[in-house]
């Protein structure tokens, strides 16, 4: 993890023009922002581009950055930037399974801690596309919130903020969220056994 | 079955965000409520699942390239003037003007409320006719036209003057014009019914002096001179036909108030304020060659100017007040609360979208 020193002087540099200094900073963050906007997307190829258009976005505004979290001020780049996609496309779900994650071997192989059993390793893959696809049945707007809340840890405050919106909607959102991923998730269990105990 | 809320309770519960009185009632409820114990048990293995989806790797390097570099750079200095001048707009102007409007519309009202009628004491407020007839402008006689109305808001341009008159000469006018010109002033004392007028129908003239003029004064053809005292507005309307040829007639008005100031002009005038000063109707008798001028050479030139036809002036109706002033007009005290009520609703919706958050 690199430490927030690091990353201010990264930033100090890149901000007096310094690419080198900024695609330090991308590699770094490349794989959160490109997570973040899988998340969103569920799919690998938009997800990409939100990620490349979020780093470009973000070189634009290296000069306005005031400090604090450079990973945080970036994911709220690429979230804000796919929300509005979201808001304006009305996604559909990944029809082909070119589409899913791991089938082209782009990201599936990170899936899985290195030391599962080639059996364990499909069990959890499954797993994993079984969640993103309920987190891509959910509206945007919810998509969205659980997301910035339950993997990028942002706080409700923050939450509202990214998405101008009142708290109250975004603990709305999320409690609407967390209750259609529950259903979604309902009576698949059994899939999710060896995830359980691999993370306990 | 659980409500929306029992789940927003359970969520807040398992994010540590309610408050104790939530929390307490949550707390009170599991030990007795089977149902809502297991789905706060559910919510939270969903979250914790939720929480198992791990950091992926990005396909591809997302590294700028010195050209990608190099065009944002080169954007940069016009995106940031951009969004400062719409800033500056959306949250500096229209509020400004917003709030502006907000007072103007309160004040009128409250005006109109507690003083009566907004204008009843105001001698000079005749109609916003009069005000707008002080432009310095008037529009350009276009002979060619059949029909040149200019309306209120219309730009317009002087008339056509002469060079060695301090008059106007209103040259030769189309088939039906209408036409103002104007300003507010106290220099002028007279308005000068110079040139003739032509045309198949009706023409109507309205004009005013304007303050940077030359005191004029009417010279027609040699006849008396008279002026008036300077006053700041004066509005003559005038209609003329070509088939009129014989007679015109004209009012001059002062303040919004119709006077007499040539001794054959408006002869007429002075009869018809002796008989009916609440519903006048002032005719000018001019002669045949009727043009402005200081000095006798252009009075004599103007003796044989073809274009001097006789001026038919009609549009001097005028509606008078018993004290001769100016008709009233005004906002009724139903309209001032309106106009309160307006201004304050305004102001209220201004202020809430300048104290909300600027996207």
């Amino acid at each position: 993890m690199p430490t927030l020193t690091e990353d201010t002087e990264l930033i100090m540099a890149a901000q007096r023009g310094d690419l080198d200094a900024f695609n330090a900073l991308v590699l770094r963050y490349q794989n959160a922002a490109y997570t973040t906007a899988y998340r969103l997307l569920g799919e690998p190829f938009s997800a990409s581009d939100a990620a490349q258009e979020a780093f470009i976005n973000a070189y634009r505004k290296i000069t306005e950055f005031r400090g604090g979290s450079f990973k945080a001020w970036l994911l709220r780049i690429v979230t804000n930037g796919v929300y509005d996609r979201l808001r304006y496309e009305k996604r559909r779900p990944a029809d082909s399974i070119e589409d899913l994650p791991g089938a082209d071997g782009d990201d599936g192989a990170q899936l899985i801690a290195q030391t599962a059993t080639p059996e364990q390793a499909t069990e959890r893959r499954e797993a994993q596309q079984v969640i993103q696809d309920c987190l891509g049945n959910l509206p945007a707007d919810q998509r969205a919130t659980l997301v910035m809340f339950d993997l990028e840890d942002y706080s409700y405050q923050e939450v509202a903020e990214g998405m101008d919106v009142q708290l109250g909607t975004v603990k709305s959102r999320l409690s609407r969220a967390r209750l259609a991923m529950r259903r979604c998730l309902d009576g698949k269990q059994e899939l999710f056994a060896d995830v359980f105990r691999f993370n306990n | 079955m659980l409500s929306n809320r029992d789940y927003d309770l359970i969520s807040g519960y398992l994010d540590d965000e309610l408050t104790d009185s939530e929390r307490s009632e949550v707390e009170s409820r599991l030990p007795s409520d089977a149902e809502f114990a297991a789905e706060l048990s559910a919510i939270r293995r969903t979250i914790n699942l939720v929480k198992t989806l791990p950091e992926l790797t990005a396909p591809r390097d997302f590294r700028l390239t010195r050209e990608q570099a190099a065009s944002i750079v080169r954007e940069r200095p016009a995106r940031a003037l951009a969004p400062n001048r719409t800033l500056m707009f959306r949250r500096t102007l229209i509020p400004l003007m917003s709030a502006v409007a907000s007072v103007v519309l309160v004040l009128v009202g409250f005006v109109s409320l507690w003083g009566g009628q907004l204008t009843s004491n105001q001698p000079n407020a005749d109609t916003a006719a009069i005000a707008l007839l002080q432009t310095n402008t008037a529009p350009p006689l276009d002979a060619d036209s059949q029909t040149n109305t200019f309306g209120l808001m219309s730009p317009v341009n002087p008339p056509t003057m002469t060079s060695d008159s301090p008059g106007y000469t209103f040259e030769s006018l189309p088939a039906t014009d209408t036409f103002e010109y104007g300003s507010g002033g106290g220099a002028a004392d007279v308005i000068p019914p110079t040139g003739g007028m032509g045309g198949e129908a009706a023409d109507m003239m309205m004009m005013s002096v304007p303050e940077a003029s030359p005191s004029p004064e009417l010279n027609s053809a040699g006849a008396a001179r008279s002026s008036l005292p300077p006053a700041p507005t004066q509005t003559m309307l005038m209609t003329a036909t070509a088939e009129m040829s014989e007679s015109a007639t004209m009012a001059l008005m002062v303040d919004g108030t119709p006077v007499a100031t040539d001794v054959q002009s408006f002869d007429a005038y002075d009869e018809a304020e002796s008989t009916n000063p609440a519903d006048q109707t002032m005719v000018m008798q001019a002669p045949a060659p009727v043009t402005a001028s200081t000095d006798d050479e252009a009075a004599s030139n103007q003796a044989t100017d073809p274009l001097a036809d006789t001026m038919l002036a009609t549009e001097a109706t005028r509606k008078l007040g018993d004290d001769g002033a100016a008709p009233q007009g005004g906002i009724s005290p139903f309209g001032g609360l309106l106009l309160v009520i307006s201004g304050v609703g305004l102001g209220v919706v201004t202020m809430i979208l300048r104290l909300r958050k600027p996207l």
